[in-house]
């Protein structure tokens, strides 16, 4: 059954190739049909895989025969099933089927409508080489396939009018940009490995690493900065988390499916993979944890500051993601894992809400200049949009936390990792988990409490069914999420370590759940005491400095420009002008000194036969003389 | 393993020759069930060849009437892409040639070529080695003057001829001289017996004989003018397999006589580098698509080269592997960019005799209207350039490696000057790219007629292998590998 595997890839691979061959010449949602199709099967073969999986955990190793050989390097087509793999495997598909489902309605009318679902294919089928790759080589073909479906699902609408298909193509090239400073290190952790082990196995790497270098060895430790660096980039944390929020200007689907369930979480799932050479560096693995918590922190207080519903959102996924990091950090990887998952579930279904209210509110608008994702526009939309509100409600209580949603338990186990061996990042968690509960009670109370701020909110209505199943069916497991691994059961946890081999279960703290809990329920009343009360205005309460940093992201993208950008744009001014002159004044030289080489080379060419053979008989002259000198005659 | 497998391989072909020409000279108008039969028999020889893949462990020996044959990896390699080009040209040719007075003759000539040649990679004596060649020659000659009555084609003709002619004289001289000295034809035999300084002309001969076939510089100038003046479909058999025949056939008889002083490695990669260098030139002012596939071949050719002498040079095999992987490599993109100017050409309606008329400018826009074959002649021409990921750099990178990792520093300089050429290449190859994507179409283009799938069939095949192979380099490494094996033990490496 393992030898399935491949299909995982293959499915979505053969659904892109249908679109991309007919897609001219679907009708309607047909395009859509085949994609969801696709990603559904995908599932359907991850499910077989858990099935198989039951019996024989350590799974195994699927190769489908050697791709490259050079002298003793080697990398083959191999794919990985391991209880690691497989939870990835079910999420990516899983949710990404919902999200394929529900983009039939909310593409729908879109004039590159089997485009998308091209692009959402290929997504799955470059994610899914990733977390089953075998070696870290075709890891890297599939980071980089999702870095650029990525890229091009942001930029997806670049031709808008007003300037704003600019900001859109911008946006996708800063996300590219930034993905590409961390692909540098990864890339870089490669060629390490490569020279250090002589192999980009993940068995052969890990095998002889465990093996040959001692704990705290520098080599462990420059590996896994490299692959840190990787990670920053992909999923977002600091220093190389500034995309993220910009990356908010593809489609609302892609965000939910690229930017919030799957491809960023990609960097945890890159640590735990590589968790036996984390181990080995102590150092790093402080680094990750510390950069995890620093990220969490700012982006949840960047958060408290937004406007724009999907921008808070995206700040928030920064800011779980580095709880997430943070843990994988402390080791705890099954800690790290479960929020992965169920974060998945309820983030992709807070975008989806989100998606659906800016679907509902735009379609309510009348003006043309209108921006459908202000959340000071919205207001009220309870009534009007009851099943989005619910849903939306239950992604929000499991964010914030509330037992016995699915983010209270994940959550808890990474606060409770903390606790138990560093109470600084504990305490610093802690406060995010209380930011978390208030910005996402103040998006909750601003969007759907009150009255309508706007002529647009008073006209919203509910979406079709086609985008409202996939809502319920994300919330239902945003609900019972936690069920995975629930405390003194650990079911996630015992399957995981077939694959980390993680000795310490997590346990269960009662005093670290009750005052996270507490924190969360001060969080959501502070919200309502700031915006539930009674209708926002037209500006933000909040009107102090700290509110102005917080809205300006504390000025972080500012600084980069100043620090980075500006002066490598001076920097490449500079050599361009060198560029201009001399080196291409160079290059030109070069080229007509070959062309004229060339034209007179090519009068050799005369067309006479006389001139011919005299060639022939030219070369076995001097051929001949030369053998007679070389043998002394 | 049974004798009578692999002697049908060179049989069928060389059988169904005459039959179809008869079928197509005797029953009027039936030219269709000539090319059946070719495609038949070339059919039959793929399952042959599967056959003998399948019992392949080591060479086979048999013989026939007294004529000894050796199948080696070598052969194997050789029959591989003799049997692919023959196969796919005569699918081309069907749209292409039909309704061309001597039609049956055309299939008849390219069953004959394809046999010669699978002959010539099975000989085992040297004086067998020779007459295949000459039977390709003959073959291939009255392909190349096809057109017979226009008077660029026999001009091109005449020349293929004569040089061929001379080359072949030098040949027999070194077999006669190898004869005197040793006493001995089969190339083991000559292997086996003493030194004398006499042999090491001999291989001077060989190196030139065969040397005009493999349009080494500077025995290459009836190379332009034969490539571009025959049909496309012959076109892409000469370039692609019958060029490197002749560099089978130089290979087998060094090896015979590898035991002497003179390191044929050295003069292999000399004239590798020389090859490239001056096709690059004689390429880079062209503005005939023809003339400047022919010319790149030269290059290509001298990558080949030098990477079979890089590897005889230290004895390794990573050099010989890739330079035959080049090998095949050629061919296939070759093949390709000679089917895709086929397929223009026919789009034109132009290919009575004129097919040196197509000029580059003719493809401006070419993208609009077919947008396939735009892509796959874009795809062959990065590929020769040597573009990752595709075939061509696999090869190219293969070779450079084994190069480099002779540690020779003088060898290394030849890698650095064998990469820069590279870029030179680009720099013919892109203009044609730039042309095809052009916005407006040319007179050519814009009055061009839609393909017939026999013509796109070929040209999807190898489009699509090119970016396998690109992908997934150890796709054809059964084939290398012991053909690189087999080469190095026969040199004593």
């Amino acid at each position: 059954m393992f030898n399935l595997v491949p299909l995982v890839i293959a499915l979505p691979i053969a659904g892109l190739l249908v679109n991309l061959a007919l897609g001219k010449r679907l009708r309607g949602p047909q395009a859509g049909i085949v994609a969801t199709l696709a990603a559904g099967l995908a599932f359907a073969v991850a499910v077989l895989l858990l099935i198989a999986l039951q019996a024989e955990p350590e799974g195994a190793v699927v190769s489908l025969g050697n791709w490259i050989t050079i002298g003793s390097f080697q990398v083959a087509w191999a794919f990985r099933v391991d209880t690691l793999s497989v939870t990835m495997m079910l999420v990516v598909t899983g949710v990404g089927t919902l999200i394929h489902a529900y983009s039939i309605g909310y593409m729908q009318g879109d004039a590159r409508f089997a485009r998308f679902f091209v692009y959402l294919n290929l997504f799955l089928a470059a994610m899914l080489l990733l977390v089953t790759a075998d070696n870290f080589l075709l890891l890297f073909v599939g980071w980089e396939g999702v870095g650029l479906c990525s890229f091009l699902l942001i930029g997806f609408w670049f031709d808008k009018s007003g300037g704003e298909g600019w900001r859109n193509s911008n946006a996708a090239r800063k996300a590219m940009i930034a993905n590409r400073i961390g692909d540098a290190g990864l890339l870089l952790a490669m060629f390490a490995l490569f020279w250090a082990f002589g192999s980009l196995n993940f068995a052969d790497v890990f095998g002889t690493a465990e093996k040959s270098l001692a704990v705290g060895a520098p080599l462990a430790t420059l590996i896994t900065l490299l692959l840190l660096l990787g990670v920053t980039g992909k999923s977002a944390q600091i220093p190389l988390f500034v995309w993220l929020p910009d990356a908010m200007a593809g489609p609302t689907p892609a965000s939910a499916l690229i930017h919030a369930a799957t491809m960023v979480t990609a960097g945890v799932y890159l640590i735990v993979r590589a968790a036996p050479l984390f181990t080995l560096a102590p150092f790093t693995q402080d680094v990750v944890a510390v950069v995890g918590t620093c990220t969490a922190l700012l982006a949840a207080s960047i958060a408290v500051g937004q406007f724009d519903i999907k921008r808070v959102l995206a700040y928030s996924t920064i800011s779980q993601l580095g709880f997430m990091v943070a843990a994988v950090g402390l080791g705890a990887y099954t800690a790290g894992m479960f929020h992965l998952v169920t974060h998945a579930f309820f983030k992709a279904l807070l975008f989806m809400a989100a998606g659906s209210v800016i679907h509902g509110v735009a379609h309510g608008a009348h003006t043309a200049k209108f921006d459908a994702q202000d959340m000071r526009h919205m207001g009220g939309l309870r009534g009007r949009m009851p099943v989005t509100f619910w849903t939306y409600l239950a992604g929000a209580l499991a964010l914030a936390g509330l037992p016995p949603l699915a983010g209270f338990f994940s959550k808890d186990e990474i606060l409770t990792a903390a606790f138990e061996h560093r109470p600084v990042i504990y305490v610093l968690l802690t406060i995010t988990a209380f930011l978390t509960a208030f910005y996402i009670a103040r998006q909750a109370f601003l969007v759907f409490f009150g009255r309508g701020r706007s002529d647009a909110a008073h006209h919203a209505h509910d979406s079709g069914r086609i985008m409202l199943v996939p809502l319920i069916v994300l919330a239902a497991l945003s609900v019972v999420g936690g069920a995975l691994n629930l405390p003194g059961q650990h079911t996630l946890g015992g399957w995981l370590e077939h694959t980390t081999h993680e000795a310490e279960a997590g346990v269960f703290n009662a005093t670290v759940a009750g005052i996270s809990t507490v924190l969360a329920l001060l969080g959501i009343l502070l919200a309502y005491w700031r915006y539930g009360r009674q209708p926002a205005g037209e500006r933000d309460p909040l009107q102090s400095a700290l509110f102005t940093a917080l809205n300006r992201r504390w000025w972080v993208d500012e600084l980069y420009e100043r620090l980075f950008i500006g002066p490598y744009n001076t920097l490449s001014r500079l050599i361009a002008t060198f560029d201009k002159t001399a080196v291409d004044g160079a290059g030109l030289a070069l080229g007509r000194a070959t062309e004229r080489v060339a034209e007179a080379v090519r009068r050799t060419q005369t067309g006479q036969l006389n001139w011919n053979v005299a060639g022939i008989v030219a070369g076995l002259a001097i051929l001949l003389l030369i053998v007679a000198i070389g043998r002394g005659v | 393993m049974n004798t009578v497998i692999p002697v049908s391989l060179i049989v069928l072909p060389l059988v169904s020759s005459p039959l179809t020409y008869f079928a197509g000279r005797l029953l009027p108008r039936q030219t269709a069930l000539a090319r059946t039969i070719s495609l038949l028999a070339l059919l039959g020889a793929w399952l042959v060849f599967a056959l003998v893949v399948r019992d392949y462990t080591a060479p086979v020996e048999f013989r026939l009437e007294g004529i000894v044959f050796r199948v080696d990896g070598l052969s194997l390699l050789f029959a591989a892409l003799a049997l692919a080009l023959g196969t796919l040209a005569v699918i081309f040719s069907g749209p292409y040639m039909a309704g061309k007075t001597g039609e049956e003759k055309y299939y008849a000539l390219l069953l004959a070529l394809t046999g010669t040649m699978i002959g010539l990679a099975c000989a085992a004596d040297l004086f067998n080695l020779w007459v295949w060649f000459e039977a390709m020659v003959v073959a291939s000659y009255l392909l190349v003057v096809f057109y017979r009555e226009k008077s660029a084609s026999l001009e091109a003709a005449v020349k293929y001829l004569v040089q061929s002619a001379v080359g072949s004289v030098l040949v027999v001289l070194g077999i006669a001289l190898v004869l005197a000295q040793t006493g001995a034809l089969d190339l083991d035999a000559i292997r086996a017996a003493g030194t004398s300084p006499l042999l090491l002309v001999a291989g001077v001969l060989f190196l030139i004989g065969f040397g005009v076939k493999i349009a080494i510089v500077p025995l290459h100038t009836w190379l332009p003018d034969a490539y571009s003046q025959s049909p496309s479909p012959v076109s892409a058999v000469l370039s692609g397999v019958v060029t490197k025949a002749g560099l089978i056939a130089l290979l087998r008889a060094l090896a015979a006589l590898a035991g002497f002083t003179l390191s044929w490695s050295a003069a292999l990669m000399l004239f590798g580098v020389l090859n490239i260098f001056t096709g690059n030139l004689l390429a880079l002012r062209q503005r005939e698509l023809k003339r400047l596939l022919a010319y790149s071949s030269m290059s290509q050719i001298g990558y080949i080269l030098f990477g079979l002498g890089v590897g005889l040079y230290v004895g390794e095999s990573s050099g010989l592997q890739g330079g035959l992987f080049h090998l095949l490599n050629h061919g296939l993109m070759k093949g390709l960019a000679f089917f895709c100017a086929g397929a223009l050409l026919y789009a034109a309606g132009r290919i009575n005799g004129n097919e040196h008329a197509l000029k580059i400018d003719d493809l401006s826009g070419a993208a609009r209207r077919y947008p396939l074959l735009a892509l796959a002649l874009t795809l062959a021409l990065l590929s020769l350039g040597g573009v990752p990921p595709l075939a061509g750099f696999m090869s190219k990178w293969q070779i450079f490696v084994a190069g480099v990792g002779t540690g020779e520093s003088l060898i290394t300089l030849l890698v650095i000057v064998a990469a820069l050429n590279s870029v030179l290449s680009l720099a013919y190859y892109l203009p044609v790219i730039n042309v095809l994507f052009r916005e407006t179409p040319s007179a050519l283009i814009e009055r061009g007629r839609t393909l017939p799938l026999a013509i796109i069939i070929p040209i999807i095949v190898l489009a699509a292998a090119l970016l396998l192979v690109g992908l997934w380099p150890d796709a054809l490494t059964w084939l290398t590998q012991p053909a690189s094996a087999g080469l190095l033990a026969a040199f004593g490496g």
